[in-house]
């Protein structure tokens, strides 16, 4: 309707077999969850290269699901985050309530969806970093050979560790262990802070002066999620409490193997060190006050 | 507001587009001007007529050959929607060079000055070269020989604020249409007078056929003064070219030069004898206040307590950045804050804590200047040992004091400032002089008031006249007072209005209207009234003013590198004050405001205990300088003393507190 | 696209771009001026209006998702109950936002007063969504929990 723009066809599937046959006929369409990512694109409307064709997921009831069971939450990736937390707060951990809480009040929480905060590119949130040491895998349906397939892959090979087709995100999983820290803290704004804004999570459990099996992740809003298996076990190897030097070399090294992973500001730098420093501390205080049988 | 008389139907939407450097030269644009769905305006289409005037002051209305600064109007492009309109913008094909440094016109700095005493007894550097300079046989003065008997420690202080922006996401519509023979223009403005001015020289319409239609607006960084000018003048020349209605979407901004403050100050023991101040000021390009900028700066840089000697320079210098003369504030708060960090300073190189040392400067009267009456300071005295009292300051101070900087066990930095200082009430501006102040009252026969005036143009004052009418004539709804577009018979006036002007119009306007309803009882309606204000000041005559002190306390977390506003305490002594209710949320949304033009953060923590006292006086407190001063120097002196001494500039930001304790590293 | 809903009381039928944003369409095609923000997403939180009850920044809702809603924007909500109730709360606390913030952080207010929200933490939470730093919190959670209690005592009336 204005000269030179053109006004993306809108599709409604509401159950997945609706979904393949616009995919093969529409193989660069645009799905569209909550929305949020996709406008905030600078020069998004109006634009004369905009989305071809817009597949809006929101009225697929399949992907609206929620399940559960003593080991295992599983969602479909049009739940909201609010929708998450009114449903799963009591079962889900403390450190993924905590992340969804950071992001903002309802107003934001009620349209960003968890497919949508995996699936984000313009800005990239601290969702996927904290699902990804909670071992929570996530499905994807994709076309192959004219047909709907399905595969789950762990969230960890979202930040490069491995291939995974292009396809539509449908459900998330996440695994429910018993772990008795966790840890999530964000500074600065994803979406107005891109070269200093930091996100923390970190799960482990505390065992008389040791951290146990520990996962921990740092979100940057221009690079993604980094998670290493040698920054855990850096972490794991503290004894605690941790004297200031042990502390300081720690985070050098994690520090250090940040940077090889990806570039981040020296403020972020900064920042992610400020933080490791925070659950050190705590850890130490925790490890402290907790009573030890004595022995005459 | 007047109605409008237009059809959206065949309406014209207008974006601007904006250049992306300054220093570039327009080598070649090409926006697709054979397609006729679209019109352009740029320098080309207008030749000569391409500029306007800001009190005397020419400035290009878009680019010419080469862009003055980083966001200048370059071309406005106009079609039958905004979407067209945006795409026509973005694929406008446009080559920019980036000129060579040698190609580039260097402007001669603006500088004016201001001393008293014999500075160069003071300055070591030139006493020893004028020595050499003269005879070895001539012998010293007395006043030479007792000079250099004093031991003077010298105190200097370097204290910058980059420049800053309001924020870009606040946008407003410029509407233009032609009705008969009248240019009809609706835009909000703090100076709708200027607007008409321009439009009438730009365009083929007289002054009197030029009407403005005032809409409602909030500036707290007069975001409204420059840039509508602009977009009216633009709208206007569309809509005559076209002979179409026209309508023009454009963010309302404004900026803050760099401002660059150099304090040396020598003292006797304890007691400050001279001092020399150099303020140099980048108001960007085409800085069309600077002669009220330097004023300005000069009253509130000249230190409240006695010297024997000072030397004051304020230079201004345009630069390549967008104009950036006013900003809330004409130079006062700014050079306000700056003063007391360099008071602050003096009190620490001397072994006191800031509290304690500026009572103890108080207890002198502040000397006349031409810039400043002879004000006793006790009032001021008394202001800020009660607030140092109630933030237990001195307690405070002494325990970040001895943190120094460092984050240590607990992972924070605290830090407490204090400021300290007069706030001005009727400022007499260079523009205000140049003109006069009227308001035509006409009582109707619709039992309604019609005011016209172009005064009218701040809300705040726009309701508090409105109330004064309905009580003194009995009128129960305020649509029955209704405030004229500006048109023909339209009274000149100055810009945002001053407060002494409110007081003196508010007292001739309650005058007016009950000589309207006198009037009224004798007269047949319509009939009507003209108040001419008393207005005419000479520059910088003052009454008595403000006077207020501020504490602010920050903390700086390891983890983020925030500065966050804890507390604060503020008192202030005013004149007389209208609306309590409405001018403690004024100075309460000024504060906060201010800290976060300034970098800082308030958490749900926070809190802010602000009081205030009035005596009934003729002025009306103009409460925006000092709070804003007091804001920057207490923010200031806070964060330095966070850093452990370490200079910083503001606007403050993460990267900054990190560069100073991880980079820079010293301390003073 | 064709676009059926109901804005501040009036059923529209429009002819849209179907990403159009919803901020947009409010300033352009309805000529509703009620924002004086557009910061196209970058989370200034001056654009709020209330879709089917629910408060929204509009510059995040296309046109194809308002098909069939009923939007209300503050023009309309000011000449309602649920506002004078808030309009008593500014008075009683003595404090108001700025003319830049007042519509969005009202219909904001709305939004956590028509769920009855008084915890701190959790209306801290909704009150970040707003950038505009001209009100002290304190008097935000004041205001917001004066009005629920303005507004109890008059259903309480009513009933």
């Amino acid at each position: 309707m204005y000269e030179g723009l053109r006004s993306p066809n809108i599709y409604t599937p509401k159950v997945m077999p609706e979904l393949s046959p616009i995919i093969l006929e529409h193989p660069n369409a645009t799905f569209w969850a909550g929305g949020t990512d996709l406008m905030r694109k600078k020069d998004g409307y109006p634009s004369k290269l905009g989305e071809e064709e817009i597949i809006y997921l929101g009225e697929m009831e399949e992907l609206r699901r929620f399940q559960r069971n003593d080991r295992m939450i599983e969602f479909g990736s049009m739940v909201t985050l609010d929708e998450f937390l009114s449903v799963a707060r009591s079962v889900a951990p403390e450190v993924l309530t905590k992340n969804i809480e950071s992001i903002g009040g309802r107003i934001l929480t009620k349209r960003i969806t968890i497919g949508g905060s995996l699936g984000a590119n313009v800005i990239k949130s601290s969702i996927p970093g904290t699902l990804a040491i909670l071992d929570a895998s996530y499905e994807v349906r994709f076309i192959k050979r004219k047909r709907l397939h399905s595969k789950w892959y762990p969230i960890s090979y979202m930040n490069g560790k491995g291939t995974i087709p292009t396809g539509l995100i449908t459900h998330v999983r996440i695994p429910l262990y018993e772990r008795n820290y966790q840890f999530f803290k964000s500074t600065g704004s994803f979406v107005r802070d891109k070269d200093g804004a930091v996100a923390v999570a970190f799960v482990a459990n505390l065992e008389q002066n040791q951290v146990v099996d520990p996962h921990i992740s740092f979100s940057y809003p221009e690079i993604g999620f980094i998670t290493l298996r040698e920054i855990d076990n850096a972490i794991q190897s503290l004894r605690f409490p941790s004297s200031p030097g042990e502390t300081e070399n720690t985070l050098k090294i994690v520090l250090e193997m940040i940077r090889q992973e990806g570039k981040i500001s020296p403020l972020q730098q900064e920042r992610t060190k400020g933080i490791l420093k925070e659950i050190i501390g705590e850890v130490n205080v925790k490890i402290l006050s907790t009573p030890t049988t004595g022995t005459k | 507001m007047a109605e409008t008389t237009f059809s959206r139907l065949n309406m014209r939407y207008g974006l601007i587009y904006h250049a992306c450097d300054a220093n570039m030269a327009v080598t070649d644009m090409d926006s697709d001007e054979a397609d006729k769905s679209r019109f352009v305006l740029s320098a080309e289409t207008l030749g000569d007529g391409n500029y306007i005037r800001i009190f005397g002051e020419k400035i290009p209305l878009f680019s010419p050959s080469v862009t003055s600064y980083k966001g200048e109007a370059v071309f406005a492009v106009f079609s039958s929607d905004y979407e067209t309109s945006a795409i026509a913008r973005r694929d406008a094909k446009i080559n920019f060079q980036k000129l060579e440094e040698g190609d580039k016109v260097e402007s001669v700095p603006k500088r004016d000055e201001y001393s008293f005493g014999n500075m160069l007894l003071f300055q070591e550097e030139e006493e020893n070269e004028r020595k050499e300079e003269e005879s070895t046989e001539e012998t010293l003065s007395e006043e030479e020989r007792n000079q250099k008997k004093r031991e003077l420690k010298k105190i200097s202080t370097t204290y910058v604020l980059e420049r800053c922006t309001s924020p870009d996401f606040v946008v407003f519509k410029t509407t233009a249409w032609i009705d008969g023979a009248n240019l009809h223009i609706m835009v909000p403005s703090e100076y709708p007078d200027l607007i008409r001015r321009n439009v009438s020289e730009i365009t083929s319409y007289k002054f009197e056929r030029v009407i403005i239609h005032p809409l409602e607006y909030h500036a707290p960084n007069d975001e409204y003064f420059y840039i509508p000018i602009k977009t009216a003048c633009i709208a206007a020349l569309a809509a005559e070219r076209l002979h179409l209605p026209v309508e023009i979407r454009e963010s309302a901004r404004a900026e803050r030069g760099w401002l660059k403050y150099d304090f040396t100050t020598y003292l006797d023991g304890e007691k400050p004898v001279a001092s020399r101040i150099s303020v140099e000021a980048d108001l960007g390009r085409y800085p069309y206040l600077w002669r009220e900028f330097q004023r300005q700066t000069m009253a509130a840089i000249i230190p409240p307590y006695h010297l024997e000697a000072l030397h004051v320079e304020v230079s201004v210098k345009d630069s390549e950045t967008m104009p950036s003369s006013l900003f809330g504030s004409l130079g006062y708060s700014e050079a306000l804050g700056a003063s007391e960090v360099h008071t602050s300073d003096i009190a620490k190189a001397i072994g006191k804590n800031p509290l304690e040392f500026r009572l103890q400067l108080f207890d002198e009267k502040r000397k006349f200047t031409d810039f400043m009456p002879a004000v006793d300071n006790s009032e001021l005295k008394n202001i800020t040992k009660s607030v140092g009292g109630k933030s237990y300051f001195e307690r405070k101070w002494y325990s970040s004091f001895l943190q120094n900087g460092e984050f240590g066990l607990i992972g924070k930095l605290r830090g407490t400032g204090i400021a300290s200082g007069i706030g001005i009430s009727g400022f007499s501006t260079t523009f205000v002089t140049e003109n006069e102040f009227q308001a035509l009252l006409t009582y109707t026969q619709k039992d309604t008031v019609q005011i016209n005036s172009s005064a009218f143009s701040h809300g705040t004052a726009l309701k508090y006249w409105k109330r004064i009418i309905m009580e003194e004539l009995g009128l129960e709804s305020d649509n029955q007072v209704v405030f004229l577009p500006y048109g023909p018979d339209t009274k000149d006036s100055g810009p945002k209005v001053l407060s002494r002007f409110i007081c003196n119009f508010s007292e001739q306007l309650r005058t007016g209207a009950r000589r309207l309803k006198q009037l009224k009882e004798s007269e047949k309606p319509p009939f009507s009234l003209l108040i001419d204000v008393e207005n005419k000041f000479s520059p910088c005559e003052f009454d008595s003013g403000s006077f207020g002190s501020m504490v602010m306390e920050v903390e700086i977390s390891e983890s983020s590198l925030d500065v966050v506003v804890t507390r604060l305490w503020a008192d202030f002594s005013l004149e007389s004050v209208a609306e309590e209710e409405r001018l403690m949320n004024a100075i309460k949304q000024h504060i906060l405001r201010k800290i976060s033009v300034l970098g800082a953060k308030l958490s749900p923590k926070s809190k802010m205990h602000v009081t205030f006292s009035h005596r009934s006086s003729e002025n009306v407190a103009a409460i925006t300088e000092l709070v804003k001063g007091l804001t920057v120097g207490s923010l200031s002196n806070a964060i330095k003393e966070a850093l452990g001494g370490r200079e910083i500039t503001l606007p403050v930001t993460a990267e900054k507190i990190r560069f100073a304790l991880r980079e820079k590293g010293e301390k003073k | 696209m064709r676009v059926e809903c109901i804005v501040d009381g009036k059923t529209l039928s429009l002819s849209l771009n179907s990403n159009k944003p919803l901020s947009l369409i409010l300033a352009d095609d309805i000529g509703i001026d009620t924002f004086s923000s557009c910061c196209s997403g970058n989370g200034c939180g001056n654009c709020i209006a209330l879709v089917d009850g629910n408060a929204v920044l509009s510059c995040m809702v296309p046109a194809f998702e308002i098909n069939g809603k009923t939007i209300i924007t503050f023009e309309s909500f000011k000449k309602t109950r649920n506002y004078q109730d808030i309009a008593k709360a500014y008075d009683a606390v003595k404090a108001r936002p700025c003319p830049i913030c007042y519509k969005s952080r009202t219909l904001l207010f709305e939004s956590i007063i028509a769920r009855g929200v008084t915890k701190e933490d959790e209306i801290m939470r909704e009150l970040g969504t707003i950038e505009c730093a001209c009100m002290d919190a304190l008097d935000e959670i004041r205001i917001i929990r004066e009005a629920i209690e303005i507004r109890r005592r008059r259903r309480v009336r009513r009933s």
